[in-house]
């Protein structure tokens, strides 16, 4: 089986101290904040080397779109054993374009024709939480949202066990399909032994041109969506940008032993309100 | 206001529509909170309930007074299916778009609603925006306001509108609603529609077995909640934690990196994806605030929380924050609990 994860590196915005929060030109300045996986990505990243560990046979591949800085997490992912690794070179403000993304991955995916496709739910940011629902659209696909475990099964399907509200919920799946990853536990990914980041870290990122794959998906008459840039359809388009403000009123206990401050907490804050 | 409106004067001004899932298989839909989320989001858009229908899938007839009568808007239309699937939903709603299309589409902001309205927009050659809090008029269409940047920023977007053949498909952030209209007329199902032998789709996966979880609910309706994060160390912390909490009277949370550990099951999420709290009463201990936690307690009563760090984010948006760690603290503000209720006795 072909297994693809696309994945995201993000900001990591628990970072931010709340006077970062500012808006100029309509975007905030994450630029100094250090990288991390995008936290639903990540979990799929770790979902398809247990979905390996479990059936062997598997090849797996991953993708992201971004400039040279993803590097790093693609010498992690080539040293825990991903069989390709891609780049689609491509700066710009992504943020908001979930319509864009998708279309450059449908484009990518039907150029490489991959049987399993992971995807996180969403992404940091721009929060849209549309990039996977709109691929699955474009290709026309199965798809099983909210996935939190997945299984091989028999007959080369999978057994996918999902978070939905009021429970969890198993179904079984035929490939090609399109799985899309939610609330998992336990599933940050593996660490890279020393050895095998030197055996396998240094194997080499295809970088596959955004445009190349714009044009496959213009010349794709079935693609109905031109990769966002000369679409027909009206996207929506941010306009403002403003810091939330949840600060209260911030007072501080800081002197006295614990059981003093306990002591004040409760008398002076928590007793009217547990009475 | 009169809410008793003719059913001749309703088909003729509906603009918009609600789309709810009021299906019990394969699990039991959370009904509530969807109606209570998208009634939130057309009450904060000042939208008109004469101009719009709740368009109601359901599978048990049992179900149908209960479905029409939560619903949050004076007309209903119920559609009956044979259980809640994604595929045939988006089938039977690019066909009800086709026989009688509509420009406004609203979904309630759970997982089910954010991925129907995202799939229906692109089917129906529309554009869509997920989690959105309210609506307003813009010079060139409509503004959505949403959360972006893990709920610490607010984004205003405006898309054209109306345009013809290309409906705006919006699904309405979690967690805002509280509370729906009572209706008194009584003669509020519009239409009702029957596709329960409308033909699966090849493309359903294959359902199996449903497993209940059933923490969410008393996790959202708790009046005093204890949040723990990461701070708290380790599983057996946050077991102890519970304990704590629960000869307090109050319900345990976790913040999302906790529960990503399996310090706690991730039903006790707080946050983001997880449970938006409405408690009295939260103590968050070990919890330094990441953006995404921050979201899902700011509209609880008062904030209290014990953290080492005092630059940490958690004690700007808290009421009030202890300085110190959180085990002694919490261990004395447990004997002087117990104190009270045992000289109350």
């Amino acid at each position: 089986m072909k297994i693809l994860v696309c994945f995201k590196v993000v900001p990591d915005l628990d970072a931010m101290r709340q006077e970062d929060w500012v808006a100029e030109d309509l975007a905030v300045d994450v630029s100094f904040l250090p990288r991390e996986w995008n936290s639903f990505d990540e979990s799929a990243l770790e979902t398809a080397l247990r979905l390996a560990d479990a059936s062997g046979g598997h090849q797996l591949s991953a993708v992201s779109i971004g400039g040279s800085l993803l590097n790093p997490f693609f010498k992690t992912l080539a040293a825990l054993k991903f069989d390709e690794v891609f780049r689609i070179e491509l700066d710009g403000d992504l943020r908001f374009s979930p319509g864009r993304i998708a279309a450059l991955l449908a484009a990518f995916i039907r150029r490489e024709q991959f049987d399993v496709v992971l995807c996180g739910r969403q992404s940091g940011v721009g929060d849209n939480a549309q990039t996977p629902l709109i691929l699955t659209e474009m290709l026309g696909l199965p798809c099983i949202t909210q996935a939190a475990e997945v299984h091989p099964a028999p007959e080369n399907s999978l057994r996918v066990i999902s978070r939905v509200e009021g429970g969890l919920l198993e179904q079984r799946i035929r490939p090609p399909c399109i799985l899309t990853i939610g609330d998992t536990q336990s599933t940050y990914l593996r660490i890279p032994t020393l050895k095998d980041r030197m055996q396998y870290g240094k194997r080499p990122v295809t970088v596959i041109d955004a445009r190349e794959l714009e044009q496959d998906s213009d010349a794709d008459s079935d693609a109905g969506y031109h990769a966002g840039l000369s679409s027909p359809r009206a996207q929506p388009r941010l306009v403002k940008l403003e810091p939330v403000d949840n600060r209260r009123a911030g007072v501080v206990i800081d002197t006295g032993t614990p059981q003093e401050k306990a002591r004040l907490l409760y008398e002076r804050y928590l007793q009217e309100r547990l009475s | 206001m009169d809410r008793h409106i003719s059913r001749d004067k309703v088909q003729n001004i509906i603009r918009y529509v609600v789309i709810l899932n009021g299906c019990t298989v394969p699990y039991e839909s959370p009904f509530q909170r969807q109606a209570e989320d998208a009634y939130a989001l057309l009450q904060n858009s000042r939208l008109t309930e004469a101009d719009g229908a709740a368009v109601v899938f359901y599978d048990d007839d049992a179900e149908k007074d209960k479905l029409v009568a939560l619903s949050p808007l004076p007309a209903v239309k119920l559609v009956k299916v044979r259980g809640y699937q994604p595929e045939m939903i988006l089938k039977i709603l690019e066909k009800l778009h086709a026989d009688d299309p509509r420009v406004l589409y609203f979904f309630p902001g759970d997982a089910a609603g954010s991925e129907l309205s995202v799939r229906l927009a692109w089917r129906t050659g529309g554009c869509s925006l997920t989690g959105v809090r309210r609506l307003q008029a813009a010079d060139s269409g409509i503004s959505a306001v949403r959360y972006v940047y893990a709920s610490q920023m607010e984004g205003t977007f405006t898309v054209p509108y109306p345009v013809p053949d290309a409906p705006l498909v919006f699904s309405a952030a979690r967690g805002e609603g509280e509370g729906l209209p009572v209706y008194s007329a009584f003669d509020r199902v519009l239409d009702e529609q029957d596709f329960s032998n409308f033909p699966r789709s090849c493309k359903n996966p294959e359902a199996g077995m449903f497993t209940p979880v059933s923490t969410p609910k008393t996790l959202e309706k708790a009046r005093f909640v204890v949040a723990a994060g990461q701070g708290a160390g380790s599983k057996s912390a946050v077991s102890a934690i519970e304990k704590s909490a629960e000869i307090m009277g109050a319900a345990l949370g976790v913040s999302r990196r906790a529960a990503m550990q399996a310090w706690a099951p991730m039903e006790r999420l707080i946050g983001a994806s997880g449970a938006s709290l409405r408690a009295d009463l939260c103590l968050a201990v070990g919890v330094s605030g990441a953006a995404a936690f921050l979201s899902g307690i700011e509209k609880c009563g008062f904030i209290a929380a014990v953290n080492t760090d005092p630059k940490a984010p958690i004690v700007s948006c808290a009421d009030v924050t202890v300085i110190d760690d959180y085990q002694p603290v919490l261990e004395a503000l447990l004997e002087i609990m117990m104190k009270r209720v045992s000289s109350h006795d």
